[in-house]
């Protein structure tokens, strides 16, 4: 277990650094300059453009400021951006938000994704699994923001629910974006719980503890979920990593200040040094998700623990 | 294993295939279909037989005779869809397993007839430590305290000589070699003490050397335990030293029943002489082994007359059009028109033997 | 498994026969599977639909004479007519023929990264699975960094970076972060297949790895790869639609996304402007997603 984890560690380092690396050349080197890659098309004036270049080193080898923007993101050092801002400022406001949405739409995936999944599982082939599989594609295949814009456009016509949440503390604002955030994940969980399922009903070992004169509640609620919930788990650990970065379509339409809502303004103002750092941020989130996943994996399932 | 041979000797005259009722447990003219996408199966095709209290009974056939799907049938756990039991009955006790509630059914399971399994590895959960699926059902059925359960199954694993026992109660099925993955499989079906256990190929996944060792353990455990067992198996080779009687199959029929010894002495079916003539045998040095040609029937489409007419040396023209009775041998049974002949050793082949 | 026992083959005749059922195994379950899909309503409907959207993309002007292009203020937002069967938008434009002419820059969108993504996940998924080793060890160290990036984060740092009018930049962000998952398939299918009998037998005869590769590992491999690919078009299509929509996707084109953002931005009141762009998005993502399950379905008869 504990060489298993190491391994992973090492594979995560080594993830984390390519990935920041790519993230870092495609935003400055692969475009020519890259003052006006940070900047845009916006006149810039020589006091900013000055303590860009200091702030990003430009005047350095690429390597050297890549290593230095490393150095100070995980110092949480994180600059300002092209009007003057401090990014770590923009950052701590908004985290927040995205934190509670990212959580609530968790939330309803683990539950009602889920219960879902077991249910239609345990009832293959009948017109509820029917009808619930054909929704999930179809969820499955419209995209969020179509999911979110229809949502917000009906709430706004009729009335039925808040669409412009803004800065709103209350809970209940944030169910409805919640709940397009996690639309595809809710659904994609149910398929993966329903497959999974299906597959333990079928095991071997299932037979075994109905021949042991077990319950069924117990054969089916102690024995297959605790194998099938291997795989689920696994995903939904990835999910909430990708929930954060999904959060920018979600928070633009519903016009929530949180992370997703910045990098969305950030892109529109073609402002760099924002969206490098929140990207960065980003897939540093996703990572150690993916690093929290492993060892969840390895705690669930004993055949990797002691491989 | 030979204190197994001998054991068949001590055995009080092992009771006639057909002692009439009061067995611990029959199975009488069973039926069972599985129904596919590419038509119905029939698995089972009116099969019967008997189990008596502490006795051996060998069921033999190749995979698809049906040997195993018997088998779940008597647990309850055949899966259905798409496995059916369309007729027949299934007595314990004097008490129709196939007519109670599912409560009583259950309460059949694990406590009075219990099952090993062929591929341990697969028939463990392998999420759960081998101490905690052993005392699982000693928690949830028998009331034990999870201390006294997993002290018991400390006890199984000792029984079924698991080295450092109490140290492996923390370990995964995977962590134990094949061979002791089935005797943790075997200190499972024991631990409710139930009167009944079917072994269903008990041996079959594992190596050479380890099948010995694990048919000599469920024979010694069978014997100290006074348990009823049913031996499910394809290899005529395991059967000898442990079986008291031994039941044939064929596409889904008790093609030949009989006492051990009568069987191995004059079999009275061409398909169980088949079987005979395909092991090796030390001294048939020199002379060529002999197969039964062709292929097990499909059970989408059976064959008319005798099931197994299409491969039978001694095949006639009655053998394809009417389907043998059962024929009472004196003891012993066979479902062949020409059984007696057979047994006196008239009967003369209608087919060049294929040589291999 | 339970059917172990259903079936009938024998212990002893089965390992003989096996040898020539493995040979006959491929072929025969590509027909089979051929055969199901051609029953399988879901596989026609999606092919269906998928017809069209490409008859669309390709000579838009067979199902409207309007241009999506002409578009008059005067007209903005009137609901449909028998002139304009979706009405028109904010800007006066014909809703029904932008929605027609949308789908071009979607379907290639779609069409090009697969391609792209394709030739990438083959190359380095048959590397990776056929020589293994070194080889393997540093694809699967790329993979993870690729991997390490969401899509939709990733596409938006390379758009951002790229400043490139048409399909292209997005083609080429979607390409580069979306082989990942298609390779790993890849290599485990070649994986499975090196281990085969026949493959064995051809090297042993003396073929060399090219012809190995193209002639026994390649068309084996195939089918997980093209299920995986026709449902990531699918979803290629859908984030170009979010790219778009959030403004960084595709510059001078029609596009669905693009269309979407400018009729929520503004309007939030007018249904028409949002719905039927948005449909034929679902629809057409739908189809790719329906295609490819059905294909998986019927390759894999455990599942039915």
């Amino acid at each position: 277990m504990f060489r298993y984890i190491i391994r992973r560690l090492l594979q995560m380092v080594l993830a984390f650094f390519g990935t920041t690396l790519l993230v870092y050349w495609l935003m400055f080197a692969a475009s020519g300059d890259p003052i006006a890659a940070l900047a845009g098309e916006k006149p810039l004036s020589p006091s900013v453009r000055q303590a860009l270049i200091q702030e990003f080193h430009l005047d350095q080898p690429f390597i050297v400021q890549y290593l230095y923007y490393m150095r100070d993101l995980l110092t949480f050092d994180l600059g300002v951006n092209t009007s003057g801002r401090d990014i770590g400022q923009i950052v701590a406001t908004a985290w927040p938000y995205t934190l509670k949405l990212a959580f609530i739409a968790f939330i309803f995936v683990v539950v009602v994704g889920i219960t879902l999944g077991v249910i239609v599982a345990m009832k293959r082939g009948g017109v509820f699994d029917t009808v619930v599989l054909l929704l999930t594609l179809i969820v499955i295949s419209i995209p969020v923001f179509v999911i979110g814009s229809t949502l917000a456009l009906f709430g706004a016509k009729w009335g039925l629910w808040t669409t412009n949440v803004g800065g709103s503390g209350k809970l209940l604002a944030y169910l409805v974006p919640a709940l397009v955030l996690g639309s595809l994940s809710l659904a994609t969980a149910v398929r993966l719980t329903r497959s999974s399922v299906g597959e333990n009903l079928r095991a071997d070992y299932v037979r075994t503890a109905k021949s042991k004169g077990l319950k069924r509640s117990r054969v089916v609620g102690v024995h297959v979920l605790r194998n099938s919930l291997i795989p689920v788990i696994t995903f939904l650990g990835i999910e909430l990593g990708g929930l954060m970065g999904g959060a920018i379509v979600t928070e633009k339409i519903f016009n929530i200040p949180g992370i997703g809502f910045e990098l969305a303004k950030a892109i529109g103002l073609e402002d760099g040094p924002t969206v490098v750092t929140i990207v960065s941020l980003l897939v540093i989130v996703y990572l150690l998700m993916n690093l929290l996943v492993d060892v969840l994996y390895a705690v669930l399932d004993p055949r990797i623990r002691y491989e | 294993m030979g204190r197994h041979s001998q054991s068949i000797v001590e055995k009080e005259s092992s009771p006639g295939p057909d002692d009439g009722g009061g067995h611990l447990l029959e199975v009488d003219d069973l039926y069972v279909e599985f129904r596919t996408g590419e038509g119905v199966a029939k698995v089972i095709n009116g099969v019967s037989y008997h189990l008596d209290a502490g006795e051996t009974l060998a069921v033999l056939g190749e995979s698809g005779s049906g040997k195993s799907v018997t088998a779940q049938a008597i647990m309850g756990i055949l899966d259905s869809p798409p496995g059916f039991v369309t007729g027949g009955r299934i007595l314990y006790q004097g008490k129709d397993l196939l007519k109670v509630g599912e409560a009583e059914r259950r309460a059949v399971r694990g406590r009075e007839i219990s099952i090993i399994f062929q591929d341990a590895l697969s028939a463990l959960n392998p999420v759960f430590t081998v101490g905690w699926q052993i005392s699982e059902a000693l928690r949830k059925r028998e009331g034990l305290s999870k201390k006294d359960a997993l002290e018991r199954a400390v006890e199984l694993m000792e029984l079924v000589n698991i080295p450092a026992a109490r140290e492996r109660l923390k370990s995964y099925p995977h962590q134990f070699s094949g061979g002791m993955r089935q005797r943790v499989m075997i200190a499972m079906a024991l631990a409710q003490q139930p009167n009944v256990v079917i072994a269903d190929e008990p041996t079959t996944a594992l190596d050479v050397t380890v099948q010995a060792q694990i048919m000599d353990l469920l024979g010694e455990l069978r014997r100290e335990m006074n348990t009823a067992m049913i031996l499910i198996t394809h290899d005529l080779g395991v059967v000898a030293d442990v079986a008291d009687r031994i039941a044939v199959m064929y596409a889904g029929r008790i093609i030949e029943h009989a006492d051990v010894h009568a069987l191995y002495r004059s079999p009275a079916h061409p398909y169980t002489l088949g079987l005979l003539n395909s092991i090796p045998r030390l001294d048939d040095k020199g002379k060529t082994l002999r197969t039964i040609p062709g292929l097990p029937p499909n059970l989408t489409k059976i064959p008319s007359g005798c099931p197994f007419h299409p491969r039978c040396r001694f095949v006639r023209d009655v053998c394809r059009s009417e389907v043998p009775p059962s024929l009472d041998l004196g003891g012993r049974q066979s479902a062949c028109h020409f059984a007696r002949e057979l047994l006196a050793g008239e009967l003369e082949p209608t087919r060049k033997e294929p040589e291999l | 498994m339970s059917d172990q026992n259903a079936l009938p083959p024998a212990d002893s005749v089965v390992a003989l026969a096996e040898g020539e059922a493995g040979a006959g195994r491929a072929r025969s379950l590509a027909s089979d599977a051929w055969r199901d899909l051609r029953k399988n309503p879901i596989a026609i409907i999606s092919a269906v639909i998928i017809v069209i959207l490409v008859l669309m993309a390709v000579w838009p002007s067979l199902f409207t004479g309007a241009d999506p292009a002409a578009c008059d203020l005067s007209r903005s937002l009137q609901p449909p007519s028998s002139e304009a069967w979706f009405g028109y938008n904010l800007q006066g434009c014909d809703i029904y023929a932008r929605t027609i002419y949308g789908a071009k820059a979607s379907l290639q969108v779609g069409l090009y990264s697969v391609i792209g993504v394709a030739v990438i996940a083959i190359v380095l998924g048959m590397l990776a699975g056929y020589y293994g080793g070194w080889a393997d060890a540093v694809i699967a160290r790329v993979t993870d960094i690729v991997l390490g990036i969401p899509l939709l984060l990733g596409a938006i740092v390379i758009l951002s970076s790229v400043e490139l009018d048409g399909v292209w930049p997005v083609v080429l962000a979607l390409a580069l972060l979306g082989w990942t998952s298609p390779a790993r398939i890849v290599r485990s299918s070649v994986i499975s297949a090196k281990g085969q009998d026949y493959v064995q037998a051809a090297r042993m005869l003396g073929a060399n790895d090219k012809r190995i590769m193209m002639r026994h590992i390649a068309p084996n491999a195939m089918a997980p790869v093209i299920v995986v690919l026709t449902i990531a078009l699918g979803s290629f299509i859908s984030v170009e639609a979010t790219l778009s929509f959030l403004g960084i996707g595709l510059k001078g084109e029609i596009s669905w996304g693009a269309d979407i953002a400018d009729a929520t931005g503004r309007v939030r009141n007018a249904l028409g402007p949002v719905l039927f762009p948005s449909t034929f998005l679902a629809l057409t993502v739908l189809a790719f997603i329906m295609l490819g399950d059905a294909v998986r379905e019927a390759f894999d008869p455990k599942l039915r």
